[in-house]
């Protein structure tokens, strides 16, 4: 129905981002529509979600911040943004919401990773990483290669949209990336449980996320 | 039902998604040639305010001042479907010479931005290059492939670039620096420094980095000063080389671990080879009486302590 938040507000007002006045008319709304107030809380949810992907993927010994903290804040700076009104506000949105949409997209599908992969530690499947590593160093291993993976699926159906400068960056990168991690799988092959070897995988695995999370944040525009 | 709701509008958005970039990509197709216009605009803003700016090609030069004003100067080429945007208030202004489809070829936007010194600003190019200076705000600027330089004294900077070079010469209280192919170069003063490259030559210059980590996937790792007495650094490498240009005088204490690679040093240090079942080396020791803490993990490439002077 024309009478509901529209999409964009209901991103602003779950992002936070939403001018005063707005908000409080998006809030009188939602009090007494059930659509809505779901629909914000959904979206409430992914964010909620998103902050926890903050969260290291390496054991706490290697704990590095912001994983994902540029995409959080793709569309709110580099602090918060809040209450801030654009004079072209149609203008304005209409970037937002794409930039916005495509970082959704993106993250949703290593949320979709994230939650797989502890679901089944709950269920106490073995780990599907079968490199003999150090034991602090598996569950990592397998939230890397599952967010990895994804990140490179979303950014093959996206390439015609890259530049050729950024494909090619990329696609060496991903080259020098991929070879150092066979070197270092086969060391560990052959030195099973040493934990320097772990730690060097890890690290490597931590700059290919990085670098494909900087390949996705260029391809939506954020 | 709030579930059909949910359903239909992220399949609308994901439909838009797929809809939207050929749409683009005709629009910008049908477009006609794109129109000079020079910019000469002030915006007030508080002086801890935020600016964003978008820049696809050309370049985004920002020095910051002691006036609550932004004053944006210029030469923009705007496309006939108005993709340039300025605006916003005391709180913020934004300003952006964007395509929606950042693959395509554009004329450079130049862009020379004043805003207040102690300004919040955010910087996202496809491949113009990114000069901040005389700046003491935060700052997160972020490129395909254009350059990023900045200088002065920023409080914290996020700088990313994937294949344009990075240099920071500040003295800053965090920076987080990250390229694929780029090269950066970092010297000043820095509270706490992270930078990461896949294959650019990363070169530290300086004795003033309280926590630092300098990572490399294949490509080496150069730094040139002494390591301060509190100071805790970090060096990782797959297969690019670490080297270490010290003063004769240095002082700190190491600790090197090596697969595949090998330590040299011009020190003649008495090191401490660590024996163990794993296959490596491990090499601890201490230059002086010690001090700083400096970690290094290699995989394959060479560690050398150099010793100038």
């Amino acid at each position: 129905m024309s009478d509901h938040v529209s999409d964009e507000q209901l991103e602003e007002l779950a992002a936070g981002t939403l001018a005063a006045d707005a908000r409080a008319a998006a809030e009188r709304h939602l009090s007494g529509c059930e659509a809505c107030r779901a629909q914000a809380a959904s979206l409430r949810t992914l964010l909620a979600d998103l902050s926890a992907l903050r969260g290291p993927i390496l054991p706490a010994r290697d704990l590095r911040p912001d994983i994902w903290r540029a995409i959080d804040q793709a569309d709110a700076g580099p602090a918060d943004s809040r209450g801030l009104e654009w004079p072209r506000r149609a203008e304005h949105t209409r970037f937002r919401s794409r930039g916005w949409l495509a970082a959704a997209a993106v993250l949703l599908v290593a949320v979709t990773s994230v939650l797989t992969w502890q679901v089944a530690s709950r269920r106490g499947a073995p780990e599907s990483v079968t490199l003999p590593l150090a034991a602090e160093y598996g569950a990592a291993a397998a939230r890397y290669v599952a967010a990895t993976t994804e990140l490179e699926q979303f950014l093959d159906e996206r390439r015609a949209d890259l530049s050729q400068e950024t494909v090619q960056i990329l696609d060496e990168s991903l080259r020098v990336i991929d070879r150092a991690l066979a070197e270092a799988k086969e060391a560990i092959d052959a030195d099973p449980g040493n934990t320097n070897l772990s730690r060097m995988l890890m690290a490597t695995y931590e700059k290919k996320l990085g670098l494909l999370r900087s390949a996705a944040q260029g391809q939506a525009g954020i | 039902m709030p579930e059909t709701r949910r359903g239909r509008r992220t399949s609308r958005a994901r439909a838009a998604l797929a809809a939207a970039a050929p749409a683009a990509a005709l629009l910008l197709a049908a477009a006609p040639a794109a129109a000079q216009r020079k910019l000469n605009e002030k915006l007030a803003l508080r002086p801890d305010g935020f600016v964003r700016i978008h820049n696809l090609a050309g370049s985004v030069k920002v020095t910051g001042w002691d006036r609550d004003t932004v004053a944006v100067t210029g030469v923009v080429y705007e496309p006939a479907n108005g993709e340039w945007v300025i605006g916003g208030s005391a709180e913020g202004v934004k300003m952006s010479a964007w395509s929606s489809n950042p693959g395509s070829a554009v004329q450079p936007t130049q862009l020379d931005v004043r805003v207040p010194r102690n300004a919040q600003v955010w910087i996202k190019t496809a491949s113009a290059d990114i000069a901040v200076s005389e700046f003491s705000g935060s700052l997160d600027v972020n490129s395909v492939t254009g350059r990023i330089t900045v200088s002065g004294s920023p409080r914290e900077v996020f700088a990313e670039t994937m294949g344009g070079a990075l240099e920071v010469d500040a003295s800053t209280r965090a920076l987080r620096a990250r390229t694929a192919s780029g090269d950066i170069r970092i010297r000043g003063a820095i509270r706490e420094v992270t930078a990461t490259t896949v294959s650019g030559s990363l070169t530290i210059e300086g004795d003033h980095f309280e926590r630092g980590t300098f990572e490399s996937v294949d490509s080496d790792i150069h730094y040139f000063g002494n390591v301060g007495r509190t100071s805790v650094l970090d060096f990782q490498n797959h297969g690019g080389a670490i080297e270490f240009h010290l003063p004769a005088s240095a002082s700190a204490e190491f600790a090197i671990t090596t697969y595949a690679g090998g330590f040299d040093d011009q020190f003649g240090v008495r090191a401490n080879v660590l024996a163990g079942k794993l296959k490596g080396q491990e090499v601890n020791f201490a230059l002086g009486n010690g001090g700083g803490q400096v970690t290094v993990l290699s995989f394959k490439g060479r560690v050398t302590l150099r010793r100038k002077g």
